[in-house]
């Protein structure tokens, strides 16, 4: 019943059958089965997160070894389509540790190239994907070799923030103008300015009240500011060119799925 | 003789094939009963209102039907959906099996809306024609909103009522008791003291408050415009433009700060308040599910 109403793109229904049968069996290989599918039944349905929280119900002691494959396989699919990279790559790991049939891996390595890809790991994961093609025995594999070499050759040169926020730590707005954005670099320096002249003309006029409470705060509030609004550039620039890239890589992964 | 045998044989294997592709369609409600049960406890709540809608289209009997409203209404409650859980629940009459549990949550469900008047009146209402275990129930969920209305009239008059034996609400009652001591306790706080605080000394009066932070706060900024106010006026004068945009700046400040310091002892009565009452509304909930195995 659960199968068929699968079949005809009931997948609410369906799930709720798979669940049906992982609370009516006790036999572990039935349960992890009924998990899978319903696991299918929430992808299909777009729902990514309840996916995996399904599949991390599964019991992988004494599994098949292609069963164990096709858990720890679906559970790093989830996790992608969940954003949650880090614990897609961690499947992968236990991929290796307990999966024995190595030409199982290879099917997934395309997948595991995507995670790295998206954790910016690209020199680990232009070593997933020749040793794919390698393995493929396409007529392509030249090509393809080819292409991915010459798009991780071109991988973003992602800006050292650290390097960004110590420059402005010395000369305000620096590090925004290393970052690139210039008006930000000379607004913020300005400011600093302004609030240094505050201070010199209220010691001048011998406020030194004013001069130390007053203009040091401002000072000192666009100072850290300055350094915070660093921080935040950087990292939306590092994203940007990492997006950017992976977005050309995905394009050629699937390319090579279907060749 | 030979073919009337055989034509038994056939009736008895279809049947058994006719059973079978029967048993594969739909579960039996007993079957979907069971399997509910193990989706709440699994917190599977929209697998169970699926199958508890699919159960309905089944030809049931009245208490069947009780049955499945009443999972609904605890399903809508564990959701959260107070008003939806309500709703099911009012459903269910008297000679259910399920009249209890259904009163008890949606006295639940009134007090988490906020509807502390209607909850009592519910509670009131719950029929006891012959004594059940669960009796000292009614008084202790009577007590809680006594305390949660700060009706401490009524609630002394229910203390004396209380089950001492019952165990299933001991701990939470002896922690009811405790909360109306402490209650009693607590020494009241007055706005007018703190904003007269705050005259005196800035920030002072968010300090009585209970808010020491924001009172250091409050001075330090207070303070500091004081002082350059007085500054300027030294150096400069009382006519001069600078005196009279930072004495502006500090008799904004001055007065929002007695005004802050009126409204946050408000805030901290509002504050207490609402924790003891979240700890009340807790304490309501568990001797209800311990109770009723939900």
């Amino acid at each position: 019943m659960a199968d068929s109403l699968f079949e005809i793109g009931a997948y609410k229904a369906s799930s709720v059958e798979y669940e049906y049968i992982y609370y009516s069996y006790s036999d572990n290989d039935v349960k992890t089965r009924a998990l899978l599918k319903k696991a299918t039944c929430y992808k299909k349905l777009g729902l990514f997160p309840e996916s995996l929280k399904c599949l991390e119900r599964i019991n992988v002691e004494g599994l098949s070894d292609s069963v164990t494959y096709q858990v720890l396989y679906e559970t790093a699919l989830s996790a992608f389509l969940s954003n949650d990279y880090g614990y897609a790559e961690l499947q992968f790991i236990q991929m290796k540790l307990y999966v024995k049939d190595s030409t199982l891996i290879n099917s997934s390595q395309l997948l595991y190239a995507m995670t790295l890809n998206e954790q910016q790991k690209w020199t680990e994961a232009e070593k997933e994907l020749e040793s794919y093609i390698t393995k493929s025995n396409s007529s392509l594999n030249d090509s393809l070799t080819k292409k991915i070499h010459s798009l991780y050759t071109g991988t973003p040169k992602l800006l050292n923030v650290k390097k960004a926020m110590r420059m402005s730590s010395f000369i305000p707005g620096s590090g925004q103008m290393y970052l690139g954005y210039w008006g930000d670099g000379i607004t913020n320096a300005s400011l600093q300015l302004c609030s240094l002249a505050f201070i010199g003309y209220n010691v001048l006029a011998a406020q030194y009240f004013t001069a130390v409470t007053l203009g040091t705060g401002l000072l000192q509030k666009f100072y850290v500011g300055g350094i915070h609004r660093v921080k935040y550039l950087g990292d939306k620039k590092n994203y940007e060119r990492a997006k950017k890239f992976n977005e050309e890589a995905k394009k050629l992964i699937i390319q090579i799925s279907s060749s | 003789m030979f073919p009337s045998i055989t034509k038994y044989r056939l009736l008895v294997f279809f049947s058994i094939l006719f059973l079978r592709a029967l048993s594969q369609q739909e579960h039996t409600f007993s079957q979907n009963k069971e399997f509910v049960k193990y989706l709440i406890d699994n917190k599977e709540y929209s697998d169970a209102l699926y199958t508890i809608d699919k159960s309905v289209n089944q030809s049931l009997n009245p208490q069947q039907v009780d049955t499945l409203i009443y999972f609904k209404g605890l399903i809508f409650h564990k959701l959260k959906q107070f008003d939806s859980s309500f709703f099911y629940l009012s459903k269910i009459p008297y000679n259910s099996g399920w009249y209890y549990e259904a009163s008890y949550y949606n006295v639940l469900n009134k007090t988490l809306l906020g509807d502390y008047d209607f909850a009592l009146k519910l509670t009131e209402q719950i029929r006891y024609d012959t004594l059940l275990a669960h009796h000292p129930l009614k008084i202790f969920e009577e007590a809680s909103l006594a305390l949660l209305q700060r009706d401490y009239k009524h609630f002394d008059e229910l203390l004396t009522k209380m089950d001492t034996v019952y165990f299933p609400i001991q701990i939470e009652q002896n922690e009811l008791i405790k909360r109306r001591k402490e209650l009693e306790n607590r020494r009241k706080k007055y706005p007018a003291v703190a904003g007269t605080l705050s005259t005196l000394v800035p920030g002072l009066g968010k300090v009585y408050a209970g808010s020491v932070g924001q009172g250091i706060a409050a001075f330090i900024m207070v303070g500091m415009l004081g002082g350059i106010t007085a500054e300027t006026y030294y150096r400069s004068g009382p006519k001069n433009p600078e005196f009279i945009i930072m004495g502006s700046f500090f008799t904004v400040f001055y007065i929002g700060n007695i005004y802050g310091s009126v409204f946050s002892v408000k805030i901290s009565n509002d504050k207490y308040n609402g924790e003891v009452n979240k700890i009340l509304l807790f304490n309501m909930r568990i001797p209800v599910s311990r109770i009723f195995n939900y």
